[in-house]
């Protein structure tokens, strides 16, 4: 007989000798099974299934303080920071030194709202002689992210390239001279120079100078120069906030002088549930356009608009943010022709995934203007007034190439359908960029 | 024709019973570095890939696993480890399982289910079934240490001349040098105060975290409790730069 044959043989019957234990009372054993499938579920994404082993393994070992952490990690989760928060306090009771338990602490009150308290627990994990450098790391990300951007300047600088379908939406009709190619290549250039101030622990607020430019391929008649000066507010108070945005934009076609608008929007904002913030906004816009050669007509347009709208936005999990909303636009302007009311719908799904972020998105668009389009003279120019309905689809999947710099793809499909037939087109603009914080 | 008889013998005692199996497990747990040989192929460890009798895990730097075994016994490897499944069968008549794993390298904590398993080292052979226990061989000094927190482990030199079998009880520890019988059993060392780490022992045994204990790191970056990643943030806005110019 061969030696390894031998050697198996007397293994096996060594095992063969034993008493058999299995079936007695194994709490030691009976929590190793648990933990492994809690976290073979917490592994493959089913978050309240891990949920069900950890409290398992609970039950073999109570008090454990890794078994209360992972069920605590698993509760948060599964969106169920009520009961993460019970599971961690369980935990953090066992080893009020831990900084890995204060660490998931603080994400589970960040959730709840709780801002200071979670602040408090990213401090401790952060500065705890026991956390190892990647839970160190984590947590002062952590509070970095809780506390916003951090006071003083900011800069932003994008580049890209975009191939848009339809940059001239409407040639001939009404205000647009035809041309006879509208899909072009552009790069696109756009910085953002930002000052951020805090007011007080709760206040902050923040002035911007944004710069945008595109050049095209061949309509270099439509590049775009925008500058925009802006400033914004905020303040939180436990789960609510208030803030609003204020903004003027001055912007160049062709180096012509094309429009310039000032915008207003206040809001209110509030976390009714843990995972989830709504917020009602209302927004002023009044918009003056100028006509020149190319834009002929193009003061027709000037005029005010008014929105009142209402975003509402759930945590699904910890990686998956799904958003919908809806606007209400009153507007008015020079020629009754480009008044209108506007109804806007939305729904967006947003998935972080490390260094990934992808953002779906799809709406809807109505807008039904107030008159007949007239020439000059007053003759109708179509039988009715203009009713839009567009669809619009956008997907975006960038990826953080380093603390400083992402880079993404995107396309924007837009299909407009209209009870005018000249006002009806389909848009595709496919872009890619670069973008570094400096 | 002596040999041909034990042989025979062999094949009757334990091959009769048990199956061939798809898998002898899967993996339920796995973080950085963590390979499967399997014939000449070495394939990364992936969430609930299989593990097959023949087969051999390693772990680097950082790395560990769980394996989680048909008969629902749990391999914890932890880093710089390397663990071969030497032979498992398992009759699902009789829902047992036998198996022989070797620890090539490293540390194992072993929760045997419903087996009759045997971890060998170099230097040692331990026996179990229904166990938890902690398993560990330095290829440098060439000693198996082992440390049990449930049931019994029988264990000795993987040399059969070598005579001494102890039974090392739930509590207690053990080692085994290069050709020297076990050591008598001593008792596992409480955790010293403000160590976080229960274990903590001196002598030839390493310290020890037992299952479940109050934290999951041992001395050295060994880690057996496996806890989850650190993927959760605070979620923030993210500002997109875009210009809203239509014609018209």
């Amino acid at each position: 007989m061969s030696k390894p044959v031998l050697v198996l043989f007397a293994l096996m019957s060594l095992a063969a000798a034993l008493p058999a234990a299995y079936g007695q009372q194994e709490p030691v054993r009976d929590y190793e099974l648990a933990v492994t499938k809690g976290l073979e579920e917490l592994q493959a994404g089913n978050a309240a299934g891990a949920a069900v082993f950890f409290r398992q393994a609970l039950a073999a070992k109570p008090k454990d303080r890794n078994a209360a952490l992972s069920l605590g990690i698993s509760l948060a989760k599964a969106n169920d920071p009520v009961a993460a928060r019970a599971a961690l306090e369980d935990a953090q009771a066992v080893d009020p030194a831990d900084p890995r338990i204060k660490y998931e602490l603080g994400v589970v009150l960040a959730k709840l709202g709780e801002q200071k308290s979670a602040q408090d627990c990213f401090a401790f994990a952060a500065s705890s002689p026991l956390a190892d450098p990647s839970l160190r790391d984590a947590a002062q990300d952590a509070l970095a992210k809780l506390a916003g951007p951090p006071a003083g300047p900011k800069l932003s600088v994008a580049a890209g390239v975009e191939h848009d379908s339809n940059v001239i939406l409407e040639p001939a009709v009404p205000v647009t001279p035809s041309k006879e190619k509208k899909s072009d290549w552009a790069a696109i250039v756009a910085a953002e120079g930002a000052y951020r101030f805090a007011i007080s622990g709760t206040t902050a607020g923040q002035a911007w100078y944004r710069f945008y430019q595109s050049v095209h391929d061949e309509l270099e008649d439509f590049n775009v120069q925008q500058h925009t000066l802006g400033a914004a507010l905020r303040a939180q108070g436990g789960k609510a906030a208030v803030g609003g945005t204020c903004d003027f934009s001055y912007t160049l076609v062709g180096a012509k002088h094309y429009s310039t608008s000032n915008e207003l929007m206040p809001y209110v904002e509030a976390k009714f549930t843990q995972s989830s913030t709504t917020r009602l906004r209302y927004l002023f816009r009044d918009v003056s356009y100028y006509d020149d050669p190319l834009f002929a007509g193009n003061s027709e347009r000037s005029g005010a608009s008014n929105t009142g709208g209402l975003t509402h936005a759930v945590e699904v999990g910890s990686a998956v943010l799904v958003s919908a909303s809806y606007d209400f636009t009153a507007a008015t302007a020079d020629k009754d022709y480009w008044s209108y009311k506007e109804q806007y719908a939305r729904l967006a799904v947003q998935v972080t995934a490390g260094r990934w972020a992808a953002t779906a998105s799809a709406a809807y668009r109505d807008t039904r203007y107030d008159a007949v389009v007239t020439a000059t003279a007053g003759t109708q120019l179509y039988p009715e007034a203009r009713h839009d309905g567009a669809q619009e689809y956008s997907v975006e999947v960038k990826r953080n190439l380093s603390a400083r710099l992402s880079a993404s793809l995107s396309d924007s499909l837009t299909l407009n359908d209209s009870n005018l037939a000249p006002f009806e087109y389909r848009r595709n603009i496919v872009g890619a960029f670069v973008e570094m914080h400096l | 024709m002596k040999k041909r008889l034990m042989l025979i013998a062999v094949i009757v005692l334990f091959a009769a019973p048990a199956f061939a199996l798809d898998k002898a497990g899967e993996v339920a747990f796995v973080t950085g570095p963590v390979f499967i040989q399997r014939g000449d192929a070495r394939i990364p460890a992936s969430l609930r890939g299989p593990v097959m009798e023949g087969d051999a895990i390693s772990t680097g730097r950082g790395g560990a696993a769980r394996i989680l075994m048909v008969d629902d016994s749990v391999l914890t490897l932890s880093e710089d480890s390397r663990l071969a499944i030497d032979r498992y069968a398992y009759d699902p008549n009789k829902k047992r399982a036998q198996s022989v794993f070797k620890l090539l390298l490293g540390r194992l904590r072993a929760a045997i289910g419903r087996a009759n398993a045997t971890v060998a080292t170099e230097t040692a052979v331990a026996g179990v079934r229904g166990t938890v226990f902690d398993i560990w061989y330095d290829a440098v000094a060439r000693i198996t240490r082992l440390a049990v927190f449930e049931g019994e482990v029988e264990f000795r030199n993987i040399r059969l001349e070598i005579k001494g079998v102890r039974i090392i009880r739930a509590g207690q520890r053990s080692s085994v040098s290069l050709n020297e019988p076990p050591s008598p059993p001593q008792p596992i060392p409480p955790p010293k105060p403000g160590e976080g780490t229960p274990g903590g022992g001196t002598g030839d045994v390493p310290p020890l975290e037992p299952p479940g204990g109050a934290g999951p790191m041992l001395p050295g970056g060994l880690q057996l409790y496996l806890t989850p990643p650190i993927d959760q943030q605070p979620k923030t806005d993210t500002t997109r730069v875009n210009v809203n110019v239509v014609f018209p």
